[in-house]
């Protein structure tokens, strides 16, 4: 079981570092663009997805159901919403 | 523990619950304070956003996302530490998960000395961001050096709790990334 454990952390590691790849080019292709939303909307949703996969995988939680996980996730989500909310608003044209 | 430590050796010493407390103790300890300042930065973007837009406009972009991939591939290591069926691997992994630690800090060095950033600059966004990457730079380089004794000192007690730490560290950093030079 241990081994599975361990293989599943590779697995984890290269999906992690194809979304560090997604952010590069989004923030290559999107920062000057109209899609300034976009790009925030992307970004926020791939780091979510790491914290979620370092989370379940690296820290082995995955078959644990702890509330550990939730808890994880929801402290990056509600960072990275502060943050976030002000480009949203700027983009929207709320300022 | 010798090299030849096998794998019922490394499971009949895995951590009790009660480690598990402690270390979660500190990890939310950790994500307080660090949260505590994240929100500081992003406060401060609110209500300067001209002056943090030039801020971020100073900063170099491709050594943090080098820096990313850096720690990603250590917190592998530490993952893979922590499940090793052997003394001797699970002290190589350690030894490659310390390694990473510190290129991350050498990385981090060089991108302020070529940002010429300095907690005396009299603007708050430098003042910010050298302050909240500077706490977390010193969170790698204290996890880096323990690692490393780890690779001496390899109990499944004390590899369980500084993988872990060293996951929470990872997942900080993985939140300061989009906040500082991004969003």
């Amino acid at each position: 079981m241990k081994f599975d454990a361990s293989k599943r952390a590779t697995r984890t590691l290269a999906v992690l570092l194809g979304l560090t790849a997604a952010t590069l080019a989004a923030v290559f292709l999107l920062q000057a663009s109209a899609w300034k939303a976009g790009l925030t909307v992307a970004v926020g949703f791939t780091s979510i997805c790491k914290v979620r996969l370092v989370v379940l995988d690296f820290l082995g939680l995955r078959a644990s159901g702890s509330p550990l996980i939730p808890a994880l996730q929801a402290w990056a989500a509600v960072v990275l919403i502060l943050a976030a909310a002000r480009p949203m608003a700027a983009a929207f044209a709320l300022f | 523990m010798t090299l030849t430590t096998t794998r019922h050796e490394l499971e009949a010493g895995s951590p009790a619950r009660g480690d598990d407390l402690l270390v979660w103790i500190l990890s939310w300890s950790e994500l307080a304070a660090f949260g505590a300042l994240l929100s500081a930065f992003v406060t401060v973007s609110w209500i300067h956003p001209e002056e943090v837009a030039a801020g971020r406009a100073k900063l170099h972009h491709l050594i943090p996302i080098v820096n990313t991939v850096v720690l990603l591939a250590s917190g592998w290591f530490a993952a893979v530490a922590a499940c090793q069926a052997t003394v001797k691997r699970q002290r190589i992994a350690l030894l490659g998960a310390s390694a990473g630690g510190m290129l991350f800090v050498a990385l981090k060095i060089h991108e302020y000395s070529l940002e010429g950033a300095t907690l005396l600059a009299d603007d708050t966004f430098s003042t910010l961001y050298v302050l909240m990457t500077g706490f977390h730079l010193a969170h790698v380089l204290f996890g880096s050096l323990v690692l490393a004794l780890l690779v001496r000192y390899p109990s499944p007690q004390n590899v369980h709790m500084m993988t872990t730490l060293w996951h929470v560290i990872d997942i900080v950093w993985l939140v300061m990334f989009p906040v500082v030079y991004i969003l």
